[in-house]
């Protein structure tokens, strides 16, 4: 026979079971309500998606919520009982206990014979069935039935509310036959996009205007049937009917396009725009700079990057190789370093060697090389992405003593422009967190900045000086802060410096010369490399005040002189040709033949439709009132006729129209779309108006 | 039987004086009281004639702003009062193509414009003029809950343009810009040796041309041609180095004279930093100004741009060199920008063709008439806003109670004293 | 300054400087024929400066593979687009030559398709006459270079303005003489230069 104490310690744990399966039966009743309610009033009014998505955890939270209630409070309680509390909930029960149960829990030891069979007879284990059925049956139906109701609502109406996406506009129930009636009162538009883009199938709900990768497939799904599609003019497609949707396959158009879909009793524009795929961004890493080498020997390291928006395809290095002068040039041409790239990759690396031993290459060769990549795109392409040029060129003898002979590593203006956008980037960096900073720790990191760009500006005026010819004496003239005594540092004039310098190469810097802005190479090269010193001197001299946002555009100033100056080095290695000036004065109207008077014909106006264009745009608002719809259709037809470069009035007229569709107060947009149209008046007009 | 004050005198009473001086009394009496009331109820009467205080919420139309200054010229006490504020909207034509109208609104705040179908535009505190080309019916331009409403009529279209000057970037670009803003452009440049290029007919004719642009000072025998163009009714624009060493015929009709030039490639494009692009345009400063020259354009205090009315027509006077420039060097505003001051400045000169210049236009409907300034309009018709005034206090009859009685009882005692001596 | 300057273009690849002399014939003969106001000598301008936009006619000729940066040809269509014109000539001659190739590749991508250009243009009626189209060289006649006589000149046409101008036929080698030396040729075959200069002008 089982004592009293081991029937109510089952009792007991029998009790909790049942506490904690009610909280569960409890918890998922909520959600499953949850999730009904949700159902209810997605068929009568039809949650937008963004809210949706918002929602779909709705149900697992009321669920969880409710859990966490039943668990904090009766499971709680059920756990924390004694056993004395649970003869006591018997005794409730069963009044012919009298209280014999909770004696003998109480007493904690075997009581009298009279309680012992008092306990004994009673029929706990059929009473804590009893309470079990009567605890979980009602919650479990209630459970059924919402189960029931879920499992009959049609799968794509739960999917909408516990996995929403985009393009499940067709899966939510109708409750009437009104959208039924009208197959263009929902479409959803899914693109897949071509093969090698490895993208995934987008869909859009609803759309007046679809964006997508040239090369695309486009489909188009809609409730109900008899649905056709005119393609520019007179492209006519019947749409398939396939289980209640009818269904437009069709090629994303080469160029933005309407399409104008009817239906018996009505019609609507959908907007197709393709959007082309960009070719690969190619940099040539090394060699570094144009070139000018005394023998072809060795080997010369080629390095590149390679970006790509969808995929790159391969990439090679390519070099053309120019022999000869005058009127008489050959070319070979090769490619080298060729390299396929794995299928999605968007960034890519070359590396090669080019042995120049093997070119056979002699005194006066040209060797172009440059960096190319192609795309995936099977479709339009493949696109073809090229890098800059790098010219290595063989010195001849005879111009060893005119021609500067250097060496394959960067340049000091480029190695100057990588230092100072880590400089700048470090500045940059300061600056945001100047907010967040003490005054003194501010002071402190810009300080420890100032030095580096101390030492970089040093570095920049070296290599000016060296090319100026100045001996050290020169260069410790100019530089304060080195330890020697030469009064307060300050920036340089570039005018004087190079005007010394030129007359020291015995030129005259006023001379009329026949270069933009009458610059000499020495002066088209070093120019910006002095602005970019000075441009640093500022920089620093605001960092060491603790200023750093005061630094940061003449870092970038500087940055830009040094581009300058890179770019200058490339131009200007060739020398200068002839100059040549043309005595007007004795060769004016001397000529043997005389010219004609001819006619000019004149120039079209810059946009001859844009006065249609607005009158057609009023036209469509006329009706915004009597038939949203149809205005909107209206504006995507007159965005097609939107010049392509007129970007403003393209988006104006999307928004416009999107929301027409939308509802809600038009005035802005359609002020907007009827502003872009008519074109921006110019708002730097120097003339006042004069009144007629 | 008489009673006393009475004698009798062949059968006849006589009334004696006391007697007579008591009816005389009581006559008077109800005459005067009689005349009082009379006066007290005419006074009531003025007094308790039609006063009304309107309190718009919006500004009225001037079917409403009419009908209350009719009621005030007919005598009634009419008061306005209601949040409205100052606006003022003007709309003229442009000489532009394309662009027909410009409208200016005077008024504190953000402005909202708008036509029949719906809002058209708005402006910021920062703007205060705006171009329109196509509005239905009347504008309507509100600020706040006033609004004020502005006829349109018809737009202008302008005639032609000739362009003279010689071969050179400058010609090249005046005349793109002018034909890409939409002027039909007739023109002649000269290439030297009697040789030119042409388009079109470029000999000024006022049937063909709204206005001539000379860009080179070498015009010759056309400059008389010029100013009896100009006298007729035509636009010229002297322009850049057209606008320096002037022919006499031309300067006759000048609203002034180059007095300094500033040499090319003083300024540069680069490096402009906010200032306005023409700021780096070579210049011929304006001066010695005619007293019926209007300044359109100033540079560092200098005028860059006048102009003056002579006989039907106008002359404009432009200083900026190379305007050109601006289209190549400018940033990515200035093709736009070059384009667009050609055009106003062409505009500002240009001919009105015959039969456009009428200003009423055909009448318009009572909805549609012009209420261009509503506050302003108003106040000149009901006089400035008041307070609503306080309601009046009832008052009691406008005459005292016993006034009648008194009048009755002396008109009875009078005649009772008559009666009894036997008069009628 | 004068208004008509000739600006002879720099680019980063390529012998941007292999005819020399042809600015100063040019100058040279846009002076004998007409009264426009030319500067006595012409000025070099780097593709990707700013400084191009100052010269709305520019000239590029070279034997070498043409190769924009990427700053360049931002100028470049940028040049086109507010209405500068670019006078290109292949200074080989060839068409199976890498100037042609290589520049032929740069423009298409840069600014838009090379098409022939009608011989009825306007540009050989801006000041003479070529009722038959490019006036042929010396080069396309004693066969060097491809052995071709080129009908056609090519151009990007932008609306119905050419804003570049792309020949085959080497008038840089053409025109590469010193003005001088033009009494001794019997009829002067830089007169079409003149149009380019007069077209460029007033179009």
């Amino acid at each position: 026979m089982i004592g009293t104490a081991v029937r109510l310690a089952r009792a007991r744990r029998t009790l909790v079971a049942l506490l904690v399966a009610r909280a569960l039966l409890l918890s998922a009743l909520v959600g499953a309500a949850a999730l009904t309610v949700l159902l209810v009033v997605d068929v009568i009014a039809g949650i937008p998606l963004e809210v949706r998505s918002s929602l779909a955890a709705i149900p697992w939270v009321a669920a969880f919520v409710a859990a966490g209630w039943f668990v904090a409070g009766p499971v709680r309680a059920g756990i924390r009982a004694t056993e004395e509390q649970v003869a006591l909930w018997f005794e409730r029960r069963l009044p012919s206990l009298q209280y014999a149960l909770v004696t003998q829990a109480s007493l904690g030891a075997p009581g009298s014979a009279a309680l012992e069979e008092a306990v004994a007879a009673a029929p706990l284990e059929h009473e804590l069935r009893a309470a079990a059925g009567a605890a979980l049956l009602r919650p479990a139906l209630a459970l059924a039935v919402a189960a029931v109701v879920l499992a009959l609502a049609p799968a794509g109406a739960l999917a909408r509310l516990l996995e929403p996406a985009a393009g499940d506009a067709l899966a939510r129930p109708l409750l009437g036959a009104g959208d039924a009636a009208d197959p263009l009162a929902t479409i959803v538009v899914r693109v897949t996009p071509p093969a090698y883009a490895d993208l995934a199938v987008t869909a859009f709900d609803d759309p007046a205007t679809v964006s997508a990768l040239a090369g695309s497939q486009v489909t188009i799904e809609g409730r109900g049937r008899d649905v056709r599609a005119i393609r520019g003019v007179d492209t006519l497609t019947a749409a398939a009917t396939v289980g209640g949707l009818w269904r437009l396959h069709l090629p994303l158009p080469v160029r933005t396009t309407a399409i104008r879909l009817l239906a018996p009793a009505r019609e609507r524009v959908l907007l197709l725009e393709p959007v082309t795929d960009s070719a690969p961004t190619v940099r040539l890493i090394l060699p570094g700079r144009d070139t000018v080498l005394r023998v072809a020997a060795g080997r010369v390291a080629l390095e590149a990057e390679l970006l790509d928006d969808l995929g790159l395809a391969d990439g090679a290095f390519e070099l053309i190789i120019s022999s000869g002068g005058g009127e008489f040039f050959t070319f070979r041409s090769a490619a080298i370093g060729a390299q396929s790239f794995a299928r999605g990759a968007r960034a890519g690396h070359l590396a090669s060697d080019l042995v120049l031993d093997t070119l056979k290459l002699v005194p006066g060769d040209l060797v172009h090389l440059r960096a190319v990549g192609h795309d995936r795109n099977d479709v339009t392409g493949p696109g073809r992405g090229v890098s800059e040029t790098r010219t290595l060129r063989i010195a001849r003898a005879d111009e060893y003593d005119s021609v500067s002979v250097d060496p394959l590593p960067p340049s000091e203006p480029e190695k100057g422009v990588l230092s100072q956008r880590m400089i700048l980037l470090l500045t940059e960096e300061l600056h945001a967190r100047e907010p967040r900073l003490s005054g003194a720790a501010v002071a402190r990191e810009a300080r420890a900045i100032a030095v580096d760009q101390t030492k970089l500006r040093k570095r920049v005026g070296e290599v000016v000086f060296q090319r100026l010819g100045e001996d050290n004496a020169g260069e410790h003239s100019h530089f304060a802060g080195d330890g020697h005594d030469h009064g307060d540092e300050g920036p340089l004039d570039p005018d004087a410096i190079l005007a010394a310098a030129e007359r020291a190469a015995n030129v005259d810097p006023t001379r009329n010369l026949d270069h933009e802005g009458d610059e000499t190479p020495v002066v088209a090269i070093n120019r910006p490399l002095l602005e970019a010193y000075n441009h640093m001197w500022r920089a620093s001299s605001e960092l060491e005040t603790a200023n750093p946002g005061a630094a940061i555009p003449w870092m970038e100033r500087a940055i830009e002189a040094l581009q300058r100056a890179r770019a200058a080095e490339r131009i200007y290695l060739r020398g200068r040709p002839a100059r040549v000036v043309v005595d007007l004065a004795r060769v004016r109207g001397t000529g043997r033949d005389t010219g004609t008077t001819n006619a000019r014909a004149p120039r079209p106006a810059l946009d001859p439709e844009r006065a249609t264009r607005l009158a057609r745009f009023d036209v469509a608002l006329s009706i915004v009132v009597s038939a949203p719809a149809a205005a909107a259709d209206s504006l995507l037809l007159l965005r097609v006729t939107v010049p392509a470069d007129d970007r403003a009035a393209a988006l104006a007229l999307d928004a416009a129209a999107a929301a027409l569709r939308r509802g809600g107060d038009l005035t802005r947009p359609l002020a907007a779309a009827r502003r872009a149209l008519a074109g921006d008046a110019p708002r730097r007009a120097p003339l006042t108006a004069w009144g007629h | 039987m008489h009673s006393p004050g009475e004698r009798s005198a062949g059968g006849v009473a006589v009334i004696g004086p006391r007697r007579a001086a008591v009816e005389l009394l009581l006559r008077t009496a109800v005459l005067g009281l009689v005349a009082w009331a009379l006066w007290s109820v005419w006074r009531e009467t003025a007094a308790d004639r039609v006063a009304t205080h309107v309190a718009f919420d919006g500004s009225p139309t001037a079917r409403t702003r009419d009908s209350l200054a009719a009621h005030r010229g007919a005598g009634d006490r009419i008061t306005w009062g209601g949040a409205l504020v100052p606006l003022a909207a003007m709309v003229e034509p442009v000489r532009e193509p394309g662009a027909r109208w410009r409208v200016s609104v005077n008024a504190a705040g953000a402005i909202g414009l708008a036509d029949s179908l719906g809002l058209v535009d708005s402006l910021t505190a920062d703007e205060r003029t705006v171009t329109m080309s196509a509005v239905r019916g009347a504008l309507r331009v509100a600020s706040g809950t006033t609004v004020a409403r502005v006829v349109l009529g018809d737009g202008v279209t302008p005639g032609r343009v000739v362009v003279l000057g010689g071969a050179g970037w400058e010609s090249k670009f005046v005349v793109a810009a002018l034909e890409e803003a939409g002027w039909g452009v007739d023109a002649r440049l000269t290439l030297g040796r009697d040789r030119e290029v042409r388009q079109g007919d470029p000999t000024p004719r006022l049937a063909r041309h709204a206005a001539v642009v000379v860009l080179d000072t070498a015009i010759g025998a056309d400059a008389a041609a010029l100013a009896r163009f100009v006298r007729a009714g035509g636009g010229l624009v002297l322009a850049g180095d057209g606008a320096r060493a002037l022919a006499p015929a031309l300067r006759a009709v000048a609203p002034g004279r180059v007095v300094a030039s500033e040499p090319p490639e003083t300024r540069h494009f680069d490096g402009l930093d906010g200032h306005a692009p023409t700021d780096a345009l070579p210049l011929h400063v304006l001066g010695a100004l005619r007293v019926d020259a209007v300044v359109l354009g100033v540079r560092d205090r200098s005028p860059t741009t006048a102009v003056r009315r002579v006989g039907a027509g106008r002359v404009a006077q432009m200083g900026f060199r190379e305007t050109w420039r601006w289209r190549m060097q400018g940033d990515d505003r200035g093709q736009h920008e070059h384009r667009a001051f050609w055009s106003r400045l062409v505009a500002s000169v240009a001919a009105v063709p015959a039969g456009a210049a009428s200003a009423g236009g055909p009448p318009v409907p009572d909805e549609m008439s012009d209420e261009s300034a509503p506050l302003a309009q108003l106040v000149h018709a009901l006089g400035p806003a008041a307070a609503e005034p306080r309601p009046s206090t009832p008052r009691g009859p406008a005459l005292p109670p016993w006034v009648g009685a008194v009048i009755l009882g002396a008109a009875l005692a009078e005649w009772g004293l008559r009666r009894r001596r036997g008069a009628v | 300054m004068a208004d008509f300057v000739f600006a002879t273009v720099q680019y980063d690849s390529g012998d941007w400087d292999s005819a020399p002399a042809v600015p100063a014939n040019l100058i040279d003969s846009v002076a004998r024929y007409t009264d426009i106001d030319v500067a006595p000598t012409g000025v070099i301008v780097p593709l990707g400066s700013r400084d191009l936009f100052k010269y709305p006619l520019g000239f590029l000729t070279g034997h070498l593979p043409v190769r924009f940066s990427d700053i360049e040809r931002s100028t470049l269509r940028d040049y086109c687009r507010r209405g500068g014109l670019l006078f290109v000539d292949d200074h080989n001659h060839d068409v199976d030559g890498e100037f042609h190739r290589t520049a032929w590749e740069e423009i298409g991508r840069t600014v838009g398709p090379l098409v022939d250009l009608p011989n009825d243009h306007a540009l050989y009626r801006s000041f003479f006459l070529f009722p038959d189209g490019p006036p042929t060289t010396s080069h396309e006649l004693n066969g060097w270079g491809d052995n071709l006589v080129h009908k056609h000149l090519q151009a990007v046409m932008q609306g119905d303005r050419i804003a570049v101008l792309y020949s085959s036929k080497d008038y840089s080698s053409e025109w590469n003489y010193h003005p001088d030396n033009k009494r001794f040729l019997s009829v002067d075959n830089t007169k079409f230069g003149v149009n380019v200069v007069v077209y460029a002008l007033t179009r």
